[in-house]
């Protein structure tokens, strides 16, 4: 009983950083319910935000580096999920940063939703059992339908029902997946020695159902292709910030999971998810192509890029997730950096479409440059270090190909290169109408204030600096994996 | 060498044009310096300085050991040397551009600093980067200063190279995943892959079991893999080269690049395709090489026969020349081909006087349409009683690539020729067809000629008043090449004895 309690004790101090955002939480229901509505409150719930997620990002950094369960086995402390929380608390303060440098003037209702968000993907890190995975994705979930409709206009709110459509439907697969394995083995803990011992007794067909099924949430979360239909208009809908916070934060939450269930779960599934990357790529590509709405073409590319990073786990017992993991710390910069652009662009045209943005940078030239290096470093173009995270996802699934010779891994390798010069299109359409299009408005009288360029060029320095020194990233991901 | 590189433009000030032109003029006497200074009679690379850059760790699997190494040999010195004198050309002709001088010269330069990378990088990764790093200075500097379908132009071109780089980096990964660096393995106890061309052209590196591994016996697709990787190489620096059904890009990137930017193209970008395919396709795969040698040397042939045919139908002066560069550029596959030493020797004498007379040709067409903005021939009649000096260096430049005994064109082509016939790899139908080339260019070269300047003096009623002769800008460019081009012509040992000993040894080090 004792020693019962004493793991409770202990499993509560372990999860010190989800604590500390919780209580974020509670402080600002109170901030709003005995706070006046006005600017100041608004402006001090931003800066609570960013102090909770500064503290959990603290605790986070200093948790030991080893791993140990908590709550009897729900979930599973390790240094990989420490790191994975680190990338999302950066992420965070990335994405309130540009609220700030942006000068939104948001709800404070947005920040509770903002942190109730992160609380669920930091205990989805942890999770270790499907019961705790499946509370922990739907905190996220329904936080995240709420961020999309919440400011009640037609658009939010068309976009907010359509996740919450597409999303309870691939929760709902999830369930019916999770239920499988219960029936397969007798336990829902997929790390318990009993789930271990039993699942190698039930045919392949039946796992691979079930773990595809399973994958369906975590798919979803990734926007990958065919869970990927709700990501434009959620992009095109969603207040900038928050579109940049939803198209990176819960697609590292989805790698880390989906590398924990492949490798609890002994069953081949490459033919499976080179598939579903073969699809991503595709459908994200080609649609992005024809869009004229820049907001919409990233909601695209943001699939194609969820099957790049995807490409990744393909090679998981080898140095695939390492890759992945690499890839999704470029990202955040890289698509931070592009939402951004978009954002000041979107501030000095009043619209996301190419046409309105024509001859920006024969103005802000300087501007201009800052911005092509976030769009190479999505193409995956040298010298941004969005080509050497492409270089480290393809070279692991080569390297997977050459250990186990399956002929669909080539087929991927070939696919995703040629698609990476497919992308250069539309990712350049951006810097291509702000540089050669005579400009349609006046631009004249207009400035960018210092702080948003200074912001992004801070940004385009980490995308250029992680090129030439990549290790910055490989030393602290070192001895992790 | 490692200076070249570092030019990097940060200099935003009014006085671009010339600092350009002085960075231009301070990296050509570096590179006469260069010339001057290799000694040919050394194996191997020479000016070699190296610095370990990257390290990629993979974990359990190895690392990746990337390194910074530069050096030139007697193959990659010619074509640094060109790249030096092409560039000085271009800069000296871009002193007419004034729409946004800031971000043209900076493109400029950094294309500059992407093309001297690409002949001095001795490992694989980095030769790769400068590669890719040309693309987008030439996107805008099409894009933007173009002419009227600039844009159209600028999007063929990027994703035709990037297709072909795509297939490059392909190769680079197999490539780089099967050579192991023995010197830092030993140090870090595990496998060190490395892109290093001095290592990888050495066979006792290859990691057993991998790719390059002789026993390996794998296929892909039904063909053995180094075929495949081959193939992937012929087709990405065909793209570049480019070689017919690869070169429809070529034509549309130059009508719409402006006078300088086409000069650089055809004079010296054409050339990183020819280079990286000896050093890289021939010299890792030399046996795939010679097993496919008459598919290249096919390639190399319809390239002439159709690039000459297109060119003879052109009206657009530009055009025509774009055709003709496709053309000519088809001798550099025959040459490389033919395996034997006149053959690569020849190869890589032509695309150094090419990259000379194209220079050249496409200065010309500058010229013209500096003065009237109209490059058809049908436009133009017997200039050369009101341009005379400008019908001098057209003449010199015209003889010079229909291959006339005296200018380098001849030396470059008669040597591809040679080599082609004396070959044992390929028939003597490919050499035989290729001479009708000959024929042809000089065919649509001299009917050119005669329409647009013998005869008496005729233009189109607009443009009357505005043909002078050459000024003195133009007079400096065109005629320093053209001394060149018959420097060259007459004394073709100055560059054979450079490239000479080098293509020497890298046909031994090919088991040739």
């Amino acid at each position: 009983m004792l020693e019962q309690l004493n793991h409770v004790f202990y499993s509560t101090a372990a999860i010190a950083a989800e604590i500390c955002s919780v209580c974020g939480i509670v402080l600002l229901v109170l901030l709003i319910a005995f706070g006046k509505k006005n600017k100041a409150y608004r402006a001090a719930s931003w800066g609570l935000t960013f102090l909770t997620i500064i503290i959990c990002f603290l605790f986070v950094y200093q948790a030991p580096a080893d791993s140990f369960n908590l709550f009897n086995g729900l979930f599973q402390i390790s240094p990989v999920s420490n790191f994975g929380k680190e990338l999302i608390l950066i992420t965070t303060l990335g994405v309130l940063l540009h609220i700030r440098v942006m000068k939104y003037d948001l709800e404070s209702e947005y920040f509770i939703i903002l942190l109730a968000i992160i609380t669920g993907l930091l205990f989805l890190l942890m999770a270790n059992h499907f019961v705790s995975i499946f509370i922990a994705l739907e905190t996220v979930s329904i936080c995240s339908y709420l961020l999309v409709a919440m400011s009640g206009k037609t658009p939010n709110l068309e976009a907010g029902i359509k996740y919450l459509i597409f999303g309870a439907a691939s929760t709902a697969i999830m369930l019916f997946g999770m239920s499988l394995f219960f029936g397969a083995t007798g336990s829902l803990n997929f790390s318990s020695e009993l789930f271990q011992n039993n699942i190698s007794q039930n045919q392949d067909w039946i796992i691979l159902t079930a773990l595809g099924l399973v994958l369906a949430g975590p798919l979803f979360k990734l926007s990958a292709a065919p869970f990927h239909i709700w990501a434009p208009d959620v992009y095109e809908a969603t207040p900038t910030p928050f579109v940049s916070f939803l198209a990176v934060v819960p697609k590292i939450a989805a790698i880390f999971l989906i590398k924990r269930l492949l490798e609890s779960i002994p069953i081949d599934t490459t033919t499976f998810l080179s598939i579903v990357v073969l699809l991503s790529i595709f459908i994200g590509n080609f649609a992005a192509i024809s869009q004229e709405n820049a907001k919409r073409m990233m909601g695209y590319s943001g699939i194609a890029q969820a099957g790049f990073i995807l490409i990744g786990l393909l090679a998981f017992q080898l140095s695939g997730f390492q890759a992945s993991v690499f890839y999704l710390a470029i990202y955040i910069f890289m698509s931070l950096g592009a939402f951004l652009l978009l954002d000041i662009i979107s501030k000095q045209t009043n619209s996301y479409r190419f046409v309105d943005m024509a001859g920006l940078s024969q103005k802000f030239v300087s501007f201009g440059v800052i911005g092509l290096i976030f769009m190479i470093g999505l193409v995956g173009l040298p010298p941004a270090s969005g080509f050497t995270a492409k270089f480290l996802v393809f070279s692991s699934l080569y390297e997977q190909y050459s250990f186990s010779g399956q002929k669909i891994l080539l087929g991927v390798l070939v696919f995703g290169l040629i698609n990476t010069a497919v992308s250069i299109y539309y990712n350049l359409k951006i810097p291509y109408f702000m540089f050669m299009k005579k400009p349609q408005i006046n631009l004249e009288t207009q400035r960018i204030p210092v702080v948003q360029l200074v912001y992004l060029s801070l940004l385009a320095v980490i995308v250029l600096a992680l090129f030439f020194a990549p290790q910055l990233v490989q030393e602290r991901m070192e001895g992790l994996f | 060498m490692a200076i070249i590189v570092l030019f990097l433009p940060n200099h935003l000030e009014d006085k671009s044009k010339w600092l350009a032109t002085a960075v231009s003029l301070i990296v050509l006497s570096l590179c006469i310096y260069l010339f001057t200074a290799f000694d040919s009679k050394v194996v191997g690379y020479q000016f070699l300085e190296e610095k370990s850059w990257i390290n990629l760790d993979l974990g359990n699997l190895g690392v990746f050991n990337i390194q910074y190494i530069l050096g030139v040999d007697g193959i990659s010195l010619p074509m640094v040397l060109l790249a030096g004198i092409v560039f000085m050309a271009a800069a000296i002709s871009s002193l007419s551009i004034d729409k946004r001088p800031k971000a043209y010269y900076a493109f400029f330069l950094l294309l500059m600093s992407s093309v001297f990378g690409c002949f001095v990088a001795l490992d694989f990764f980095l030769f790769f980067l400068f590669f890719e790093f040309m693309l987008l200075p030439m996107y805008f500097l099409i894009g933007v200063w173009g002419g009227e379908r600039r844009e159209y132009a600028a999007m063929k071109f990027i994703i035709y190279t990037l297709v072909g780089s795509v297939f490059i980096l392909i190769v680079m990964l197999a490539m780089g995943l099967s050579v192991n660096n023995p010197v830092l393995s030993e140090e870090l106890g595990k496998k060190a892959f490395t892109f290093d061309f001095r290592l990888l052209a050495d066979s006792s590196n290859y990691i057993s079991g991998s790719i390059l591994d002789a026993q390996n016996t794998s296929t892909w697709f039904g063909w053995p893999v180094k075929t495949v990787l081959f193939v992937l190489l012929l087709i990405g620096f065909g793209i570049k080269l480019p070689t017919v059904p690869f070169h429809t890009w070529l034509p549309d990137a130059h009508v719409e690049a402006p006078t300088a930017i086409s000069v650089v193209l055809a004079g010296i970008l054409l050339k990183v395709g020819g280079y990286a395919f000896l050093r890289i396709g021939i010299g890792f795969f030399p046996q795939e090489a010679i097993e496919l040698a008459y598919v290249i040397a096919a390639l190399g042939v319809i390239s002439i026969i159709y690039g000459a045919l297109n060119a003879l139908a052109q009206d657009d002066l530009k055009k025509l020349i774009a055709y003709a560069s496709v053309s000519h550029m088809g001798f550099v596959f025959l040459g490389l081909a033919s395996f034997t030493e006149e053959g690569i020797n020849g190869a890589i004498y032509q695309m150094f006087s090419h990259g000379i007379l194209s220079s050249m040709l496409f200065l010309i067409v500058g010229v013209i349409y500096d003065r009237t903005h109209n490059r058809l021939i049908q436009n133009y009649r017997g200039l050369a009683g009101k341009m005379p000096l400008f019908t001098g260096v057209v003449i010199v430049a015209f003889f010079g690539s229909l291959g006339l005994p005296g200018i380098s064109g001849f030396i470059g082509e008669f040597f591809s020729l040679l080599g082609a016939f004396k070959s044992p790899n390929i028939s003597i139908w490919f050499p035989s067809l290729a001479v009708l080339g000959i024929i042809l260019s000089a065919v649509y070269l001299l009917w050119t000629m005669q329409r647009m300047f013998f005869g008496n003096f005729w233009v189109n009623r607009e443009f009357g008043a505005k043909i002078e002769d050459l000024n003195a800008k133009e007079i400096v460019m065109l005629f320093s090449l053209g001394t060149l081009a018959l420097l060259f012509g007459i004394w073709p040992n100055l560059l054979f004895s450079i490239t000479n000993g080098s293509v020497d040894s890298f046909l031994k080090s090919i088991g040739l």
